[in-house]
């Protein structure tokens, strides 16, 4: 039997003759275990950081979604637009502090109250358009009272 | 298993501090001082009030005049975007904001000319004092769009009022009580005509008013009663709403 493995040797021998326990060298057993285990290891290693590096991109990702999909990276160009808008929010301008009507009417949480209105009655969604005109004189009173520092 | 935990902690620590990344970015971006606000040209001030000399008075002048441009573009933008102002009112504050704008022009460059300092001063003394752009021009395209806004609302209210005078006509019909919903409609009724009453006479009040007539004092109190007649105008449409839907509820 030339075609079997060393290790099964002793026992071909054995056949025929008294019967014998084939020992196996522990050593051995113990280098190829070492090496099994120090491929699962990496392999290991290797899938959980793939995994957390895919979960970290994606969380990475999720502002952006909301934003029509663009990718996670923002250019140059983005990060300008989002400085200037965020400026623009934020500068202590007397005309800040205003609410338009016409901007008020184009709120996102006002078209939000208005369409839902509008799907149900029909005057729950008159009401609801009157309450953002209202929003809106309200907001020019508010942006009349600014100095300047005149 | 002693080696996964280290693989573990490495790939959290690697999450992590791309997870951290991204919060830095989002926190880098700090807003700059608004170029309109009043705080806008302290520094040129301070170095004014500290060594007056022809370069730090002009520096100032000229950052006061440029935060008013900012200012009265974003009030032509205002203007533009307006859905309630109407169309005679909206040109009236367009062309002011034009003419300020024209003036101020010509103040920067006499200032940009000027080269004696007592001279400079007159002229920045003029950025205010000749153009009122926050004391006057801005509150006339405020209150003026308040005030269109109050009369835009009467035309909604009345669509309002068809709906529900017709609702009451119909429960009358079907023998319900619609007294409760005849009284808050006529209560709604009235408080948008005191509104309109209150708001409507405004506009052509504010729209003449001019810095000079804001220097000798006649303007400032038409402003401020405006702005109080306006306050109470708005009051009057809160009101007219909550009237509004109790007829709606108690048509229900």
């Amino acid at each position: 039997m030339p075609a079997l493995q060393s290790s099964y040797r002793g026992n071909e021998q054995a056949v025929g003759r008294s019967p014998r326990i084939s020992i196996v060298s522990s050593d051995r057993v113990g280098k190829e275990t070492n090496q099994v285990n120090r491929q699962l290891t990496s392999v290991t290693r290797l899938a959980a950081t793939a995994l957390l590096v895919g979960i970290a991109v994606m969380a990475c990702g999720k502002p952006n979604d909301a934003a029509g999909g663009q990718p996670a990276v923002s250019t140059p160009a983005a990060q300008q637009s989002q400085a200037d808008q965020a400026a623009a929010t934020l500068a202590p301008t007397p005309i800040s502090a205003l609410t338009d009507s016409a901007a008020a009417a184009t709120s996102p949480a006002s078209a939000a109250t208005a369409a839902g209105a509008a799907a149900g009655d029909p005057l729950d969604a008159q009401l609801s358009n009157l309450d953002t005109l209202l929003n809106g004189v309200n907001g020019s009173l508010s942006g009349s009272d600014a100095s300047g520092g005149e | 298993m002693k080696t996964r935990i280290p693989a573990l902690l490495a790939g959290l620590a690697l999450g992590g501090a791309l997870l951290l990344s991204t919060v830095g970015v989002a926190a880098a971006v700090t807003p700059p001082a608004g170029p309109a606000g009043k705080g806008v040209c302290a520094t040129q001030a301070v170095a004014m009030k500290t060594g007056a000399t022809v370069e730090t008075a002009r520096a100032f002048g000229d950052c006061e005049i440029n935060r008013r441009f900012t200012t009265l573009d974003a009030l032509s933008a205002k203007i533009s975007a307006s859905k309630v102002l109407t169309t005679s009112d909206a040109a009236a504050l367009q062309s002011e904001i034009a003419s300020t704008k024209t003036g101020l022009t010509s103040l920067k460059a006499s200032i940009d000319s000027e080269t004696s300092l007592p001279a400079l001063k007159v002229d920045i003394a003029k950025i205010a004092a000749d153009y009122r752009v926050y004391l006057l021009v801005a509150p006339q395209v405020n209150l003026v769009s308040a005030a269109d806004g109050v009369v835009a609302a009467q035309t909604r209210f009345a669509d309002v009022n068809t709906k529900l005078a017709a609702r009451i006509a119909a429960a009358k019909a079907a023998g319900k009580n619609t007294a409760a919903a005849q009284t808050a409609l006529n209560a709604m009724n009235t408080a948008v005509a005191n509104a309109v009453g209150l708001a409507q006479p405004l506009p052509a009040k504010l729209l003449p008013l001019t810095p000079a007539q804001y220097n000798s004092g006649t303007a400032g109190p038409i402003v401020t009663s405006a702005r109080a007649a306006l306050g109470q105008a708005r009051d009057q449409l809160k009101a007219a709403m909550a009237s509004a839907k109790a007829c709606r509820d108690a048509l229900k």
